[in-house]
């Protein structure tokens, strides 16, 4: 398993947000994190990325227990994520951002900055090339020089994705990535998790539109009031009971 | 009188140098999105070492300013590793009570000579004009005195330190550290998760910040001879708070603009002087209000180097549109 | 000896809490810290001053006039340099930054008005001392004890019982819910600033009183002990302004009798920095979660 949780709760005051919670993502894998609003599923992607640290519970990746690490170190060992309601540099061009993202793999320092060692100038070439690729990858190529924040709603999603990407994960947590999109822009998304499932990266994907779930996702993890209330192939969470009632019964015609 | 050679106009040259590299102090802090109050407090640290060690250890001015920037940079962080961890408005109080306790602390000690001060400080004009006696210039040179020609050289001095830190400032901000700073001004909880280590990039500010004003301290006091705890009270910090308020936080070229216009405004308006911290306090308020990013921004720049190389205005108005 | 210093440290901590609180008000309500509430109680000290001294009035009457006076500064302050920063989305800098500027100009405003120098009250109350064996205490530090705790008191069941209390509660807890309830959230921030104001300017005179001095720079000081105080107690938390009011009064009032009476002014600041070390957030402040939404 690349990331296994084990029973992981996260309590908030009084209220369980999350209660014994166990799943793992395999390399390479697509798994949906699917259920209600308010059903937990932010808050599992906060305690992944060391935003909070778990009431109890175990969370690996790598086989290497990850609870506690600070977010960047969270990042730096290979789990990158997107927000639900986007997080751009918004001053910041496209590219630059996407530069930001990349951080972790980089080393410049202060000196070496200052002085533009020859170093830094190839690593600088670099970060700047592999940016360029990021945009391209996504789809937005063309606003290179174009300031974040003034970017059209869908082109930021991709943008956010990009940036996560920078950091070379081996694990994108996508938090609902097509909340907003029209019909049009969720098949490009669509096509754009396949592209990075075929670049050997795990996702884990938050989303509400079932059509998409049940399309990429090769495995499924349903949460309710903070529980699993079930996991399996989507044809088998189409079908299973529980769900159904839970959560299906409810959305789908 | 010639301009160059009026030692008063000379006297508030060098004035708005200092306060300029003071200006590049409180943009280095705040390019991580961190308002800090202190910087005040680093100045008097930097200004103080550096007199007491030319006065009592016989130091030279300039080994003597660096180890005054590197006190303050100590002092950076003893006080940086529990405040930065917080919030901008912990921060700024923080900041402002660090302040506070130094100004205290020189108050008690003996060896800033408490509440009197310390005069007869070694000035960097008096020794550059010994050596051009000793060069043979004794009676002066391109019809300048040696005093004069002292004091024309420190601002020479000064400018180039202040060269060398804008310098700084801009290879940083285009380099992996600087876009680290701006992201975690942007959005610092999108940063930590896009791998940057905050925590130590916040304090690598502060430190940066603290160096630049523990200079530009360590240059005021050898250019004044004298240096008191008042000096570097609430209300300095406040000052230097306002030359990036007025000038403009997001470029280095804003608060330098700010330090020179604040500078030199109440040398010309010699007759408000009464109402200079009036003024300052509205000025305070009505930046925040109408111009919350000062007076230069990312857009003005833009638009002045649009309007520089193309020569054609209309097309750069439409450039900065965009972002507003 | 000893309870002599904790009577005087409380009466002292009394009313730097009654400075604090006007801070926390605010800071629960509007989550700025107010940089000018420090002027505005020096204010109030003035106000009061001038109208026991010009008019003769009653030192009570003088107290109420002061507080009327502080809440008119604080209207003036909420409408000239906080409400406008609302309507534009700014950082959340610009509400302090503002704050200074006020800060710095009704400071200088007073040294035109009022001069640099230390004015004092006229001797209100009958010089003597009321013995109670352990400890001595002055009328004036009942009075100051009284009315602070007073107000305290007041404030406490105010917030708690009243219609109005609540509205301040529900708005401070989340300024949009508080709108959708119907709460006219704009008059509450207007009258929570008002309310902190008016409570610093009678603090302002009760310091006066206790040092029997008033001067223009006695904001910046008192002021500062007042955010010393809020950090110590936890941004917004009530009690924790109580009761770091009275923790800081104790500290000072055995710094000075134990020896460094020189280093009054940094005990404040020497606490906070301490305590930053261990508990960031204040000794009553819970600690702040950040959502990754």
């Amino acid at each position: 398993m690349l990331l296994s949780l084990e029973h992981v709760s996260k309590n908030f005051g009084g209220l369980a947000a999350l209660s014994e919670v166990s799943f793992g993502v395999g390399p390479g894998e697509i798994v949906g994190v699917i259920g209600p609003n308010g059903a937990g599923k932010t808050t599992l992607f906060n305690l992944i990325t060391g935003v909070f640290s778990p009431t109890a519970g175990q969370i690996s990746f790598r086989e290497q227990p990850i609870v506690g690490l600070r977010p960047h170190k969270v990042t730096e060992l290979g789990i990158s994520r997107t927000f639900q309601n986007i997080r751009l540099f918004g001053h910041m061009t496209a590219l630059e951002n996407i530069m930001v993202g990349s951080h972790c793999r980089t080393h410049a320092g202060l000196w070496q900055g200052l002085w533009r060692t020859r170093g830094q100038r190839a690593e600088e070439l670099l970060i700047r090339k592999k940016s360029e690729e990021l945009l391209e990858l996504v789809g937005i190529a063309d606003e290179r020089d174009t300031p974040a924040g003034s970017l059209p709603y869908g082109k930021q999603r991709r943008l956010e994705i990009a940036r996560a990407m920078g950091a070379d994960p081996e694990l994108l947590l996508l938090d609902e990535p097509t909340a907003g999109m029209n019909e049009s822009e969720t098949e490009d998304l669509r096509l754009l998790i396949k592209k990075i499932q075929a670049m050997q990266k795990a996702v884990v994907l938050i989303e509400h539109d079932m059509h998409l779930v049940m399309n990429v996702c090769e495995r499924l993890v349903i949460l309710n009031f903070g529980r699993k209330i079930a996991e399996g192939l989507p044809e088998e969470i189409r079908e299973n009971k529980d769900v159904i009632e839970a959560y299906l019964g409810r959305e789908e015609e | 009188m010639d301009f160059w050679s009026n030692p008063y106009y000379q006297q508030i040259a060098m004035f708005i140098i200092i306060n300029a590299i003071l200006g590049i102090s409180i943009y280095l802090t705040l390019s991580t999105g961190q308002l800090s109050l202190g910087n005040a407090g680093f100045m008097s640290i930097g200004a103080y070492t550096s007199a007491l060690l030319t006065i009592k250890a016989g130091f030279p001015i300039y080994l003597s300013i660096p180890v005054g920037g590197l006190a303050a940079c100590l002092m950076a962080t003893v006080i940086g590793i529990p405040t930065t961890r917080l919030q901008g408005i912990y921060l700024a109080i923080a900041t402002l009570g660090f302040g506070e306790v130094v100004r205290v602390i020189i108050l008690n000690l003996k060896i800033t000579n408490g509440a009197l001060g310390l005069s007869g400080i070694p000035s960097i004009g008096v020794s550059i004009g010994k050596q051009i006696s000793a060069m043979g210039f004794g009676n002066g040179a391109f019809g300048l005195t040696v005093q004069q020609l002292g004091n024309f050289s420190v601002i020479v001095i000064l400018l180039m330190v202040l060269a060398f830190f804008v310098f700084f400032t801009m290879r940083l901000n285009n380099s992996r550290i600087g876009r680290a700073f701006a992201a975690i001004k942007a959005d610092d909880h999108a940063a930590e998760v896009s791998g940057i280590n905050t925590t130590a990039y916040k304090l690598l500010a502060f430190f940066l910040g603290a160096f630049v004003a523990g200079i530009a301290g360590g240059l005021a006091a050898h250019i004044t001879f004298y240096i008191g705890p008042k000096d570097f009270a609430y209300h300095r910090a406040v000052e230097i708070l306002l030359f990036a308020v007025l000038g403009g936080s997001n470029v280095v070229w804003g608060p330098l603009l700010g330090s020179v216009i604040l500078t030199s405004l109440p040398e010309i308006l010699r007759s408000a002087a009464v109402y200079r911290e009036m003024i300052y306090g509205a000025l305070l308020v009505v930046m925040m209000i109408f111009r919350p990013e000062g007076l230069l921004s990312e857009e003005t720049i833009r638009l002045w180097k649009n309007k520089l190389s193309r020569n054609t205005p209309a097309k750069a108005v439409d450039v900065t549109r965009r972002t507003s | 000896m000893f309870w002599q210093q904790v009577v005087n440290g409380v009466t002292l901590g009394s009313t730097y809490a009654l400075i604090a609180l006007g801070y926390t008000l605010i800071f629960g309500v509007l989550n700025i810290v107010n940089m000018a509430h420090g002027e505005i109680f020096m204010f109030g000290a003035f106000a009061g001053l001038v109208l026991a001294t010009k008019f003769n009035l009653n030192i009570f009457l003088a107290m109420a006039g002061a507080m009327l006076a502080g809440a008119v500064l604080g209207y003036l302050m909420e409408r000239l340099a906080l409400r406008p920063l609302r309507r534009r989305a700014s950082s959340h800098l610009a509400p302090l930054i503002s704050t200074i500027g006020v800060a710095i100009f009704l400071e200088s405003l007073a040294l035109r008005l009022f001069g640099p120098q230390a004015q004092s009250f006229p001797p209100v109350f009958p010089g003597g001392l009321l013995d109670f064996g352990m400890f001595k205490i002055s009328y004036v530090q009942i009075m100051i004890l009284a009315i602070s705790f007073g107000l305290m008191l007041v404030l406490r069941f105010g917030l708690a019982k009243t219609r109005l209390g609540k509205s301040i509660r529900t708005t401070a807890e989340n300024i949009e819910t508080a709108g959708l309830l119907g709460i006219n959230t704009g008059k509450i921030i207007v009258f929570t600033v008002m309310l902190a104001s008016g409570l610093g300017a009678v603090a302002g005179v009760l310091v006066g009183l206790a040092f029997n001095a008033v001067e223009p720079t006695m904001g910046v000081t008192m002021g500062f002990k007042g955010l010393a105080v809020l950090i110590l107690g936890g941004l917004g938390n009530i009690t924790g302004a109580m009761v770091g009011g009275l923790i800081l009064g104790v500290a000072e009032v055995f710094t000075v009798a134990y020896g460094a009476s020189s280093y009054r002014d940094a005990v404040a600041f020497g606490l906070i920095i301490f305590l930053l070390f261990l508990r960031p957030q204040g000794l009553f402040g819970s600690q702040e979660q950040q959502g990754g939404r």
